[in-house]
């Protein structure tokens, strides 16, 4: 059988009447940085749980680098990183205390390395968890999640609270670890992210996936909301055999639409006028399913 | 499998550091409590006093003030108060140890690392008897000093015999608010659980009638067990608790965990 990093079989989580995830069935590949694309609730956190044994499977089964999630708990959680959504720790330890606090759960580890991480994500050591914020628990959490060298890196919403450098410095750190041969498991709700970082994705809604596509054909999903005014007056048909534009409605002097994927052949036309001024906006993951699988997010 | 191990006095220092303010306040409590009752029953011909020994027949369920210091520190201390102050600490301690500390997530990332449940959940555990260890110790410090400096003529294997059974009693309703939140993840409803459950036996200790057919419901509650003469009784208490950590053990290992 072809070696996998993750594989779920038929796994299915129900809380109670709620459903957490139905019928999955994932296949993630070693060396590869594997997207879980879903918006809030939908099964994201609930899948990365069941791989860690956090919660059982109501059915189905998930295996993870070969083992048994949960036969094998202690086994997988040993070669396996993971940077919660969520967290917090002992407040009345450092930064570096804690870290060390991790080594001893995971045995020892290459402090040049630790050392390499702390000075990339600009990490206070000294600091107490308790005293820190926001920002520098997570840069905490990102820490313990590679030091160890993890053959799987699990990240939920990795950059949700991250400033812009601390978050270039993750992209550059997943990209060593993918270029190391090893996998990232990588749950977000941002198609950019995904795009950008992802080799493959799943899109999860509902708790179940509809698709699994490769990574820049993400960027061909993206919704961007783009509005113009112009000085002079354009044709009314000038931008009608542009094929990637939706809800396009024009008057002489402004345009407004929604573009689906990348703007440029749109932006290329519309310099040829004079342009006073424009507006342009992502759409939400929920508007991005709306129109791709016809499902509303009040589910 | 020795792996995890170092971090369990970090878990009991967290633990610990959580409850020290209050520890302090219930340990006020009880030593204030213990001045008064002492001083009243020396004062036992003012009318402060004798308001007292109202209260204190009352506390203790007879039906005039015991004439002996003896009697008169049971009735007004281990009958209810000591029961009532160090049970409350307990509850309110356990129900925020292994629940609590799933609720504020600090367990998420232990138990992403490669520690089994079940230590966790024996750490929290030591975590509640070592801080109701310092809580008996220090009530046992009080009644000895007092013993000693005010020449109350209390047998001193009496005293410390009474406050490791209340110990060991505040520790079954802990016990019981631990199993609570080890089953269910929810420090309130854990420690509602403590509570309901010691104001529950206490009733049903307090109505069983003490001889006849219906003497067998006594039997049923703890609080029967606080009986200084009563052999084996700390073993029964320690033994409910054990149960009580036993079901945790086995619940927490089964159940989904919210982090």
């Amino acid at each position: 059988m072809r070696y996998l990093v993750i594989r779920t079989e038929n796994l299915t989580k129900m809380y109670g009447r709620h459903l957490g995830v139905r019928d999955l069935m994932l296949e993630v590949e070693p060396g590869e940085v594997f997207g879980f694309l879903g918006p809030d609730g939908s099964g994201k956190t609930t899948t990365i749980r069941l791989l860690l044994d956090f919660v059982r499977p109501t059915s189905g089964r998930a295996l993870v680098l070969g083992l048994d999630s949960r036969q094998d708990s202690l086994k997988v959680r040993r070669q396996v990183g993971y940077l919660p959504g969520e967290f917090d720790f002992f407040a009345h330890q450092t930064g570096g205390a804690a870290l060390r606090s991790f080594e001893t759960l995971r045995g020892k580890l290459d402090w040049a390395y630790v050392d390499g991480l702390v000075e990339r994500f600009g990490l206070d050591v000294d600091q107490k968890i308790g005293d820190m914020p926001a920002l520098e628990r997570r840069k905490v959490g990102l820490i313990q999640a590679f030091m160890h060298r993890p053959e799987l890196i699990l990240l939920d919403e990795p950059s949700r609270g991250l400033d812009l450098a601390t978050q270039q410095a993750l992209y550059q750190l997943i990209a060593e670890v993918r270029q190391e041969g090893r996998t990232v498991f990588l749950a977000s709700n941002s198609v950019c992210e995904m795009e950008r970082l992802c080799d493959r994705a799943a899109v999860l809604y509902g708790g179940q996936v509809m698709a699994v596509e490769r990574g820049v054909h993400l960027r061909a999903r993206a919704l961007r909301r783009i509005e113009m005014r112009f000085a002079t007056p354009v044709p009314l048909g000038a931008f009608d055999a542009l094929p990637n534009l939706q809800d396009l409605h024009i008057t002489p002097h402004s345009l407004s639409c929604t573009v689906r994927g990348d703007p440029d052949t749109l932006l290329k036309l519309a310099s040829q006028y004079r342009i006073t001024d424009m507006l342009s906006q992502s759409l939400s993951l929920e508007e991005v399913f709306r129109r791709d699988y016809g499902i509303t997010c009040a589910a | 499998m020795t792996m995890g191990l170092p971090v369990l006095p970090d878990l009991l220092h967290s633990a610990v550091q959580r409850a020290r303010w209050p520890l302090l306040a219930w340990g006020l409590a009880l030593f204030f409590w213990t001045g008064h009752l002492l001083t009243s029953f020396h004062l036992s011909d003012g009318p402060l006093a004798q308001g007292m020994g109202q209260v204190v027949a009352f506390l203790g369920a007879v039906p005039t003030p015991p004439a002996a210091l003896e009697g008169w520190l049971w009735a007004g201390g281990f009958a209810l108060p000591y029961p009532l102050l160090t049970s409350s600490f307990a509850v309110w301690l356990a129900g925020g140890l292994l629940a609590g500390e799933e609720r504020r997530r600090t367990l998420t990332l232990l138990l992403a690392a490669p520690m089994p449940r079940s230590r966790l959940l024996l750490a929290q555990y030591a975590a509640l008897w070592l801080a109701m260890a310092v809580l008996g110790a220090w009530l046992a410090g009080v009644l000895l000093l007092a013993n000693l400096s005010l020449a109350l003529g209390l047998a001193p294997g009496f005293l410390l015999r009474a406050v490791g059974l209340n110990t060991l009693l505040a520790l079954v309703w802990g016990s019981a608010a631990f199993l609570t939140g080890a089953l269910t993840g929810r420090p309130n409803l854990s420690r509602w659980v403590g509570a309901g459950a010691f104001a529950l036996f206490y009733i049903l200790h307090r109505l069983s009638p003490a001889e006849g057919a219906l003497s067998f419901f006594s039997w049923l509650s703890p609080f029967h067990y606080m009986q200084t003469s009563l052999p084996g009784a700390g073993w029964v208490l320690a033994g409910l608790s054990g149960l009580c950590l036993a079901a945790a053990w086995v619940g927490f290992n089964r159940r989904d965990l919210e982090l």
